[in-house]
């Protein structure tokens, strides 16, 4: 077996151990950093056709130097679905390609640039990079708590989850980008930063070379790499429209005579409609109308004692539940809608006169 | 409202026309105002998962004007008049009953059917000062087209007809006079003028015209009224001096034909006087000071004021008599 | 210390036949070695040139210069002078850097047991068939040079090897 091959295969045993395999393409580069390269020529000659003994040189020796690179990579490949008022947790792996043993620092930004080509439209409202641990490629939000990674090891890899507080009341197909960034440092608790050796002279010394590429956030050789992910909302939209319609007046009976003189007849049809695209049904819906003091409500329009229509069902005005959850009090008409699928529409219709 | 007499005027024509400054009655007094936005908003609250959400709508009319007019008379039967008297006055109130500023035109008739006489010169005048009265030289003369009134929804102003009866009318005959307010919107019921209304909106004509008929009554029917007063002294004598009881006497005599309403008797004590508590008395029967059942009071209608109220009276009828006493201060 | 190894194997190899002329510890040739990496340096005038430094900063990836310079130090004609090279294991040669000015240059792939020209070498790939060698393959590089050293003549040799 060649020297180089089992390298190979050692990486590449390591890499497939790991979930985020598919990340690993850049390995990490070979000599470890601080080992001593030594190189003794020999030489060996006749004199008179007598051959000499071999003669060894001096050992050309240098240190090899710390390479610092990284990557981080977006696991997903699309959104991870969240609901508002929730957290979502999208996983990104960091690889330390290094030449050395390094800790990261991690940090979780927002971001305006959707990675998948769609349009960042809302900010979630903390976040926090935190350390996979535990179940691997699972969000235990118990025990996925920590936020930075003191000691891994060359060709090492981790699993990074950004944890996003979704707004409540965030629309439906919403995006929020993100952006981990990780930023290699000394190993160990509390590891200091590095920096980058600019005058080397000692060739048995090691020095700290930066030779990470720029992600998506950070600049060619700082430590650091980013990539972005995003989140999308899966929700609910519900619009509501209102439309008004002059019945009559009651000088010129019904339109095209009819005007909104006091005394006039006037139909309001309230549309409350979930979108088609709503990955949820809207629950607990309550749809109130608080009629402006220059209308009175019609309390008959529909049958004794009912002046509201839901859907085509007469509804009573009394706040009668569970005969129906429609009511007309204290100037107010109230309709409750217990859930509405996406795609769906409840209609309600009342009358009311011009004071 | 009755004929009010007081004690001062010594004999009393039974035309004197008090004020009525009513609320008009009619349907959409204090509508909306024409022009106003009528903004209504819907509102929908529903939940997904552990999100509350909140939408809304909103729509709006703006309120069309409705043109209405009423014209009532005000005075609570025909106007007694005695023939060739000039410049008598029926009262009327003009009221808009739109919810919208109009200007009307105001029409006189004298020569209406059903009645004995016609009035004659007849002409119309604004209370343009709202003063509640007539006030010859102040009022203007209505001029069509000239100053007809302008009046905010549902505002009132009282308009006066004043004409002339002739010389050969007889006791009993009844002359009318029609007012007739025709908003100049337009006056027929159901047209719809474009922009007319307040704000740019639609005027809809409801009652573009209103007309209502007043009236005189030739009569000779009048009240008189004799006051007399008899001083008695602390020493038993007549003379006037602090502490001298002062007895009046008012007798109240109805005359001529018909039937006078509501005739209201009113004597304000002199200054410097007291009123003897317990001394009214009406036809030798003594009344209460209070306003209560009896027919008179002390103060109560009127602040140091002897108030009876007859009734009506009967032209020709036996003569009523008050009494009352003060001390001098 | 593979590569300490690999020398002591080369010593061996040449010592079993040697007689020598010179008293033992007093050789006719020295050998010497020298790293360099070649960095890119801006001039007073703004130009950029590329000048040798002793390797000092080198990170992985970096190419290394290594120079051998033999040089009679006797008073007498030495031919058949054989440089040998360990290429350190944790370096790789850069293919085609080797400097073979009358020299005939052969590589090896097991460790400097046996030497051939880089086109006759073969190994075992991973699949167990037999390919042709790779730079990566090589572990020594050896220099024969066909004209003998006069007194007091230096002849340099060179090859480039990458840190990996």
């Amino acid at each position: 077996m060649l020297r180089h091959d089992l390298k190979r295969l050692a990486s590449s045993l390591a890499a497939a151990a790991l979930l985020w395999s598919a990340a690993d393409t850049a390995s990490a580069v070979g000599a470890d950093a601080g080992i001593t390269v030594s190189n003794t020529a020999s030489v060996v000659y006749t004199v008179n056709a007598v051959l000499q003994p071999a003669v060894a040189s001096n050992a050309a020796d240098f240190v090899v130097d710390r390479l610092v690179d990284l990557t981080v990579t977006a696991i997903g490949v699309t959104y991870t679905s969240v609901t508002p008022a929730t957290n979502g947790a999208f996983l990104f792996s960091v690889a330390n390609i290094s030449n050395a043993t390094l800790g990261f620092n991690l940090s979780a930004a927002n971001n305006a640039t959707d990675p998948f080509g769609g349009t960042d439209n809302f900010d979630p409202t903390t976040l926090t990079a935190v350390v996979d641990t535990g179940v691997i490629g699972t969000y235990e939000p118990g025990t996925d708590v920590a936020t930075t990674m003191d000691t891994v090891a060359e060709d090492g890899t981790f699993g990074v989850w950004i944890v996003a507080a979704i707004p409540g009341g965030q629309g439906n197909l919403d995006i929020a980008a993100v952006t981990l960034t990780a930023t290699a440092r000394e190993p160990g608790i509390g590891g200091a930063a590095l920096t980058e050796e600019v005058n080397p002279e000692n060739p048995l010394v090691m020095e700290t070379v930066f030779g990470d590429g720029a992600g998506d956030t950070d600049a060619v050789q700082d430590a650091a790499f980013s990539d972005s992910g995003a989140y999308q909302v899966a929700s609910a939209d519900v619009t509501i429209t209102k439309t008004e319609t002059l019945l009559s007046d009651p000088i010129n009976g019904a339109a095209p005579n009819a005007r909104h003189i006091p005394g006039a007849l006037v139909e309001y049809v309230v549309t409350v409609t979930n979108d088609a695209g709503s990955a949820f049904p809207a629950t607990t819906l309550t749809i109130s109308d608080v009629l402006p003091g220059d209308v009175t409500f019609a309390p008959d329009t529909y049958g004794i004692g009912s002046g509201i229509d839901l859907d085509g069902a007469p509804q009573t005005n009394a706040a009668d539940s569970p005969t129906d959850e429609s009511s007309f009090a204290a100037g107010t008409v109230t309709v409750t809608v217990p859930s509405l699928a996406a795609g769906a529409s409840a209609v309600i219709t009342f009358q009311v006169t011009v004071n | 409202m009755g004929i009010r007499v007081t004690a001062r005027n010594w004999i009393a024509r039974c035309a004197l026309a008090a004020l009525c400054l009513l609320a008009a009655s009619d349907a959409f007094a204090l509508g909306t105002p024409a022009g106003t936005v009528v903004t209504n908003t819907a509102t929908v609250t529903y939940v997904v998962g552990a999100s509350a959400y909140t939408q809304s709508a909103n729509s709006a009319f703006t309120v069309d004007e409705r043109v209405d007019v009423v014209v009532t008379w005000q005075d609570a039967a025909p106007v007694a008049v005695a023939p060739a008297d000039v410049d008598r006055l029926l009262t009327f109130l003009l009221t808009n009953a739109g919810n919208g500023n109009e200007a009307f035109a105001l029409v006189v008739d004298a020569l209406v059917l059903g009645d004995q006489f016609d009035p004659t010169n007849a002409r119309v005048y604004i209370d343009s000062n709202a003063s509640g009265v007539y006030e010859p030289g102040v009022d203007p003369l209505y001029v069509a087209g000239v100053n007809d009134p302008l009046l905010a929804a549902d505002a009132s102003r009282l308009v006066f007809v004043l004409a002339d009866i002739p010389p050969a009318t007889l006791n009993g005959e009844r002359g009318d006079a029609e007012l007739e307010a025709t908003s100049l919107s337009g006056g027929v019921t159901g047209t719809i003028v474009a922009g007319a209304g307040d704000g740019g909106t639609d005027a809809v004509i409801g009652g573009g015209t209103s007309a209502v008929i007043g009236s005189y009554l030739v009569s000779d029917l009048f009240v008189s009224i004799a006051k007399t007063a008899v001083v008695t002294d602390l020493g038993g004598g007549a003379t006037p001096a602090p502490g001298s009881t002062i007895t009046y006497t008012l007798v109240v005599t109805p005359n001529g034909t018909g039937t006078l309403a509501n005739v209201v008797i009113t004597d304000a004590l002199p200054p410097f006087t007291s009123y003897v508590a317990g001394s009214l008395t009406l036809d030798a029967v003594s009344l209460t000071d209070a306003v209560d059942g009896d027919a008179g009071d002390f103060g109560g209608t009127t602040a140091n004021q002897v108030t009876v109220a007859l009734g009506n009276v009967a032209g020709g009828s036996l003569p009523q008599t008050i009494t009352f006493a003060v001390t001098i201060d | 210390m593979k590569h300490v190894v690999a020398l002591g194997l080369s010593i061996l190899l040449f010592a079993e036949s040697a007689h020598a002329v010179e008293t033992a510890g007093d050789t006719a040739v020295e050998i010497k070695i020298t790293a360099e990496i070649e960095v890119t340096v801006k001039t007073a005038d703004g130009r950029e040139e590329v000048k040798r430094m002793p390797a000092a900063k080198v990170p992985p990836g970096t190419a290394v210069i290594y120079t051998l310079n033999a040089k009679n130090t006797s008073a007498a004609p030495v031919a058949d002078v054989v440089m040998t090279d360990p290429i350190p294991a944790e370096m790789e040669y850069v293919d085609g850097s080797v400097s073979a000015a009358d020299a005939r240059v052969t590589f090896s792939v097991d460790g400097g047991k046996s030497f051939a020209t880089k086109e006759s070498l073969k190994v075992k790939g991973e699949d167990g068939a037999m390919r042709a060698a790779l730079p990566a393959d090589f572990t020594h590089i050896r220099w024969q040079l066909e004209k003998p050293l006069a007194p007091g003549e230096v002849r340099a040799v060179s090859f480039r090897a990458r840190v990996e």
